[in-house]
């Protein structure tokens, strides 16, 4: 489920990248997966932990050295992808020893720090904040106020609005939206994807879930090349999921494993698509579990539905 | 945003750079098993806490497939 909800979220898969060496495997020895190292300290510090005794351990967090445990994760804060953002960024401002900015993060700051005028190199400067999500803002507002009209500007704002999202700031974030559409006339830089998308996330969270289908189905037809299409796809199968249509959700969700199977959102497709047959609540579905108990075969059942689905649907949905 | 060849060669040095698409292929960079010592190295040398997690049993595909070939 992990991997399927914060293992999928990139802002979550920026900030360990930028921030954290990450280490993933089964500690239950005589297992694919094992790793005796690692198990000798994970298991050790973890013997007494609950969930690690119900099979469902915590995220670690430990030391450079690798000895010294510094937080623990639980699992209701592991599946929630923001609230385990939020963990993470939470660890590193408590241990600020080991979140000192890259190499690469530096120059990008120095760069902006030399060249108020330069509406790229604050751009730049704010994106590599953000992935280490350290402040972020400052710079992007100096980006705008650099060059306001330009697309380093608009983009910026769309920076900010997604930002605001992220803090349920919804009306800040519509502001951002509007505008970047203000620079963006015309769809000149190409981003109307990114604007329904954020739009549709307000429509998620607020349940109207035909709102953002409506928005998501569009900005899928208008932008096939999307680098956020495993998004739109995902969240047009979570709408159609709460709208009864779960043969359309299924279309969406096995259309990111087919056609752009190395999307970060693979995983979180291939969990919510055998969600009738899972008995882990999905946190991307409203914490839906369709299951009391869960077998492979129910599991292998309720993909075949889904491929079945798609296979139906996919010539019936109009580019 | 959406892709074009031509205007990203274009724009390379002028406009922001997103991934690709269609698609995001961003992915956490992890350290599987058999690899711990490596990556406590990389800690160690990049000052960075080591964020460890375990699971009992490898499900899903895409983990089996990466645990086997072991990338970070």
């Amino acid at each position: 489920m992990l991997r399927g909800s914060s293992f999928a979220e990139k802002r979550v898969i920026d900030l360990m990248n930028a921030r954290y060496v990450s280490f993933y495997f089964c500690f239950r020895k005589g297992t694919n997966g094992y790793d005796e190292d690692a198990a000798a300290l994970y298991n050790e510090s973890l013997k007494e932990d609950a969930d690690f005794k119900a099979g469902l351990p915590p995220v670690v967090l430990y030391a450079p050295d690798g000895l010294k445990s510094l937080k623990s994760i639980p699992r209701e804060v592991q599946f929630d992808k923001d609230k385990f953002h939020d963990a993470l960024r939470d660890a590193l401002r408590e241990h600020p020893a080991y979140d000192a900015p890259a190499p690469e993060e530096k120059k990008l700051l120095a760069a902006a720090e030399a060249a108020p005028r330069d509406a790229a190199a604050h751009y730049r400067a704010g994106e590599a904040r953000e992935r280490a999500a350290a402040p972020a803002a400052g710079l992007y507002e100096k980006a705008i106020a650099a060059a306001p009209e330009s697309e380093w500007a608009a983009r910026a704002h769309l920076r900010l609005a997604t930002m605001a999202r992220h803090a349920r700031a919804w009306d800040d974030a519509e502001k951002r939206l509007e505008s970047a559409e203000a620079v963006n006339a015309g769809d000149r830089f190409n981003f109307a994807d990114d604007v329904a998308m954020e739009r549709a996330h307000r429509q998620l969270a607020d349940q109207k879930h035909a709102k953002a289908l409506e928005l998501l189905d569009a900005a899928i037809r208008a932008s096939p090349a999307s680098n956020r299409m495993g998004e739109l796809r995902f969240y047009a199968g979570v709408a159609n999921f709460f709208l009864a249509k779960r043969d359309w959700a299924h279309y969406h969700w096995w259309w990111v494993l087919e056609n752009i199977p190395e999307d970060h959102h693979v995983l979180r497709c291939s969990v919510a698509l055998t969600a009738e047959g899972n008995c882990f609540a999905n946190p991307e579905l409203a914490g839906f579990a369709g299951a009391k108990e869960m077998t492979i075969s129910d599991g292998a059942a309720a993909r075949d539905v889904a491929r079945s689905d798609y296979d139906r649907l996919k010539d019936k949905y109009a580019p | 945003m959406r892709s074009s060849f031509l205007a990203a060669t274009l724009l390379a040095f002028a406009a922001p750079q997103e991934p690709a698409g269609p698609g995001d292929k961003s992915r956490i960079d992890f350290f599987y098993a058999g690899r711990f010592k490596e990556a406590k190295k990389r800690a160690a040398e990049q000052n960075r806490m080591l964020l460890v997690k375990g699971v009992s049993v490898i499900l899903d595909e895409e983990a089996a497939r990466d645990v086997k070939r072991g990338t970070c």
